[in-house]
């Protein structure tokens, strides 16, 4: 996965497609999935909506929070509306008819609207091979009438239909594995999303969209009222569903499966099943069984998966990082041939413009003066412009920074764990202030507002590597580990 | 003048070439006897690339409609065909369609429904769609079959009236008839029929949100307009039926009469039965039998008017129902009654249930059908309806 969770917040658009006002529960994850589902998508989509919690809370006649064109029918049929929209849309372009522009038809439901009673649709009109894109708001209950089971309740899950009693867990047969059967499909693109990733969930919808044929998310969302747990633990629940291995993020795409986020440990489900109330009656011997089925499933899809290539892997190694002032006045080595080499990766394309400059800070550890001027000459574009993507970035630094890079998150999750005072003591250490580098440029200390990685709070990350739950304490003995 | 060609070929492939000639963009339909050979002739129009549309190959009736609600919506042309079982499974989203006004054309080959099995013609199958909003519509014979479906697109897509249009076509009984029809030219189909125009398609150009949620305090409101769009499409079905009088000289009324006038006893068919019910009112009345024919062609909305006028002046009504309303009798007779109860001077309704399943009635069966409702007209029945030719 990316660990572009600094700029991110920033190159996300401002717009809200869904429009605030609607009647979602505090702390609904189906809401947030769909508001920030609709900033991707964009404008020139056809939205189809399944009957359940998201078009009930969104349309209440005479309001609608959609501004998109949107159309409900059925609980049912939405994958059916959807290859008649689509096809309609195709029969007429080809007779020159209906909207000029390139129109993506995106089908939306629940997880009973999906997996259950609309499963034929679905898999009919993924066989039939429309161009759409289905995304399918998982929050594993019919929550809209009231919390009943699906056939993507989790095991041991109580629900109004399948409650726990003196002699039932609640659901007793496993989760059904919807985006498996899809990939049986043999679409081109499938993935599974949580808006607790949020920067994650919207780059696979990115692909998807870019996909002519069927494309197929689902995605993880929180529902307190359904699940039982506290309102403000909704993206704290998402991360954990997906360390934990419950929800694991991964793609299928043209059948080969690839894990977003590859995590070599996996958090215990213990931690996961304890904050919500759906699964308060489990016993101790259950949630061994859970972990041990999640630990098969996961090595399962493991085996199945290559693991995302980091984009920092695919980057060149570091080509010299400057160690004295001196050093950078006399000139660094081989700054235009490292600069042209990046230049020609990325095919001299201006909209690359910030993965050229990273994989330059990636060389440099920093943004050179010159190295931005053969940018901007390389990229036939204004140095004012490379300036001010450089500059709006926290992540790009134009200054020289130390061998080991410090960030220290200031996000309200770890804000809240104590991150200020680990900040100070780190500051008091190394002697410099949030933007400074040591002169022995062993270290720079930098404060970001969010690593995406709020289950883990309070959070310090170094040279890319999660230190979590750290304390002042620890803090003397993580620094000396880095040289 | 009339530009039009006498040909001789089965009604189900007719109706396939009334959808290719008003060029319709998407057909999704799902197989089913005695509909197969509208969309078999209809897939093969598309591979054969005399007809630029697409065919979806739908996993189901339900879906079948579906798509055709979201391809309405993005204001294609949209042509569906059904009958039985496939159209009670699509009975859900037929009231979708109509609600949301959504111009969809739907040929119904009517077939019995289960159980037992049975693949043939009746009217059970529309008689349990009957209250979904659709204008639907009955037809006699080919003739009248490529006439309404041309009709058909007209109504469904007028801008004062953006209803699904439902052509009922007896299964088998007419839809397999191989039978002389005068097909239109296309220039004649393209000066009847015009583009289609949907008002309010889903488009990112021009967003607009359909299908909401409507809680009690609009509800109301919302089918209360519905009813008034489907009232008010009866002078507009009238008027195309006008136009299509000048066009093409064929006339169709919403209610027809068959040699009533001055009769004391009528017979009331639906369907292509009616032409059964003709040939055996000649013979009756040739020998000095009082009897004549009304025959209901727009089934929804119910032309109260028409109806009223065709029956008055009659002093019995024996209406002939091929469906069963179970525990109550024939549901047109029970129609007949409630549209005739305001009259001052109605008919007696006597009611009959016959032709289930495929069962023919021959002229010799109207004949005894007339025979036993004047003997019910005028003695009784022990039974509020009886099925005839049933044996017990
Ligand atoms: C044919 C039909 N059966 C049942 C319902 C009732 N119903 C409406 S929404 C819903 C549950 C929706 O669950 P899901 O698809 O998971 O969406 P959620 O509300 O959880 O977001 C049900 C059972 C319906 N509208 N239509
Ligand atoms: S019930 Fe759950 S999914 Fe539905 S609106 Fe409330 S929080 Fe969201
Ligand atoms: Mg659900």
């Amino acid at each position: 996965m990316d660990k572009q969770s600094v700029f991110i917040p920033k190159l996300i658009s401002r717009k809200e497609p869904f429009a605030p006002g609607h009647r979602a529960c505090i702390g609904c994850g189906e809401a947030l999935a769909v508001r920030q589902l609709c900033k991707e998508l964009g404008d020139n989509v056809i939205v189809v909506n399944a009957t359940g919690c998201m078009e009930i809370i969104a349309s209440q006649l005479p309001n609608t929070s959609w501004t998109v064109p949107w159309m409900h029918t059925l609980f049912e049929n939405t994958a059916a509306v959807a290859s008649g929209a689509s096809a309609g849309l195709r029969a007429m372009k080809r007779k020159g008819k209906g909207p000029s522009q390139y129109v993506k038809v995106v089908g939306m439901g629940g997880d009973g609207a999906t997996s259950d009673i609309g499963f034929g649709a679905l898999s009919g009109a993924l066989q039939r091979g429309h161009d759409f894109l289905y995304i399918c708001l998982d929050n594993e209950a019919y929550m809209n009438t009231g919390i009943q089971q699906s056939s993507a309740t989790p095991f041991g899950a109580s629900t109004t239909t399948g409650p726990a009693g003196e002699k039932s867990l609640g659901q007793v047969s496993w989760k059904k594995n919807l985006p498996a059967i899809v990939a049986a499909h043999d679409v081109p693109y499938v993935a599974t999303a949580c808006p607790s990733y949020f920067h994650d969930m919207l780059s696979k919808v990115r692909k998807a969209m870019a996909v002519r044929g069927p494309a197929y998310i689902q995605v993880l969302s929180v529902c307190p009222t359904g699940w039982r747990c506290a309102t403000n633990q909704t993206i704290r629940l998402g991360r954990l569903a997906v360390e934990s291995g419950m929800f694991p993020l991964y793609e299928v795409v043209n059948g080969e499966y690839t894990l977003s986020l590859d995590l070599p440990t996996l958090r215990p489900v213990r931690e996961y099943l304890k904050a919500q109330g759906r699964f308060r009656h489990l016993p101790d011997h259950e949630i061994d069984y859970i972990q041990t089925r999640v630990d098969k499933e996961y090595a399962k899809l493991r085996k199945l998966s290559r693991v995302a290539k980091a984009p920092a892997a695919a980057r060149p190694a570091v080509t010299h990082v400057p160690e004295s002032q001196g050093e950078i006045a006399a000139g660094l080595p081989a700054l235009q041939e490292t600069v042209d080499g990046i230049l020609a990766r990325y095919r001299n394309d201006p909209a690359l413009l910030i993965s050229i400059l990273q994989d330059i800070q990636a060389a440099y550890n920093y943004l050179p003066k010159e190295s931005m001027e053969r940018v901007g000459s390389g990229l036939n574009i204004p140095l004012s412009q490379v300036y001010s993507v450089a500059t709006f970035f926290k992540a790009f630094s134009l200054k020289p920074r130390g061998r080991n890079l410090i960030h220290v998150c200031l996000g309200t999750a770890c804000h809240v764990h104590g991150a200020a005072r680990l900040r100070d003591k780190i500051q008091r250490a190394l002697n410099i202030e949030p933007g400074g580098t040591t002169p022995d440029f062993r270290f720079t200390l930098e404060t970001v507002n969010c690593v995406g990685a709020c289950a883990l709070g309070p959070v310090v990350m170094i040279n890319g590597k999660y230190h979590g739950q750290m304390t002042a304490q620890k803090v003397d003995a993580l620094l000396k580990s880095y040289t | 003048m009339a530009e039009e060609t006498r040909v001789g070929t089965e009604v189900s492939l007719a109706v396939g070439e009334i959808v290719r000639m008003v060029n319709t963009d998407v057909i999704a339909a799902y197989p089913i006897t005695p509909q197969t050979h509208i969309v078999e002739h209809l897939a093969e129009l598309v591979a054969d690339g005399k007809l630029d549309a697409d065919f979806i190959t739908i996993e189901s009736e339900h879906s079948a409609l579906s798509a055709c609600l979201g391809s309405a919506a993005v204001g294609a042309r949209t042509f569906t065909a059904t009958a039985g079982q496939g159209l009670e499974l699509m009975h859900e989203v037929l009231f979708v369609a109509s609600a949301m006004r959504l111009p969809i054309v739907m040929a119904v080959a009517n077939r019995a429904l289960s159980s037992p099995l049975n693949v043939w013609g009746d009217h059970s199958d529309v008689m349990a769609a009957r209250d979904a909003g659709w204008i639907q519509i009955f037809t006699e014979n080919g003739q009248e079959v490529v006439d309404t479906m041309l009709c058909a697109f007209r109504m469904a897509e007028d801008r004062r009236v953006l209803l699904p249009v439902m052509v009922n076509i007896d299964g088998f009984h007419l839809s397999h008839m191989i039978e002389p029809m005068f097909l239109p030219s296309q220039k004649e189909v393209d000066a009847f029929v015009p583009p289609n125009h949907y008002p309010f398609p889903l488009d990112p150009n021009k967003p607009v949100a359909m299908g909401d949620f409507a809680p009690p305090i609009i509800y109301t409101e919302a089918k209360w307009s519905q009813e008034i769009n489907i009232e008010h499409s009866a002078p507009v079905i009238r008027e195309i039926w006008g136009e299509f009088a000048t066009q093409f000289g064929r006339t169709y009324r919403p209610v027809e009469s068959y040699r009533a006038e001055g009769a004391k006893t009528l017979l009331l068919t639906m369907g292509s039965f009616s032409e059964t019910a003709m040939t055996a009112v000649d013979k009756m009345r040739a020998a000095g039998i009082d009897i004549g024919l009304i025959r209901i062609r727009l089934w929804r909305p119910f032309p109260f008017a028409e109806f009223r006028e065709a029956a008055k002046g009659a002093d019995t009504l024996i209406v002939l129902d091929r469906a069963i309303s179970f525990g109550v009798g024939g549901p047109v007779a029970a129609e007949a009654r409630s549209a005739l109860y305001p009259m001052e001077k109605r008919p007696r309704v006597v009611s009959f249930v016959g032709g289930l399943g495929g069962r023919d009635i021959t002229v010799a069966g109207f004949e005894e059908i007339v025979k036993r409702g004047k003997e019910i007209a005028a003695h009784g029945s022990p039974r509020e309806f009886e099925i005839f030719g049933v044996r017990e």
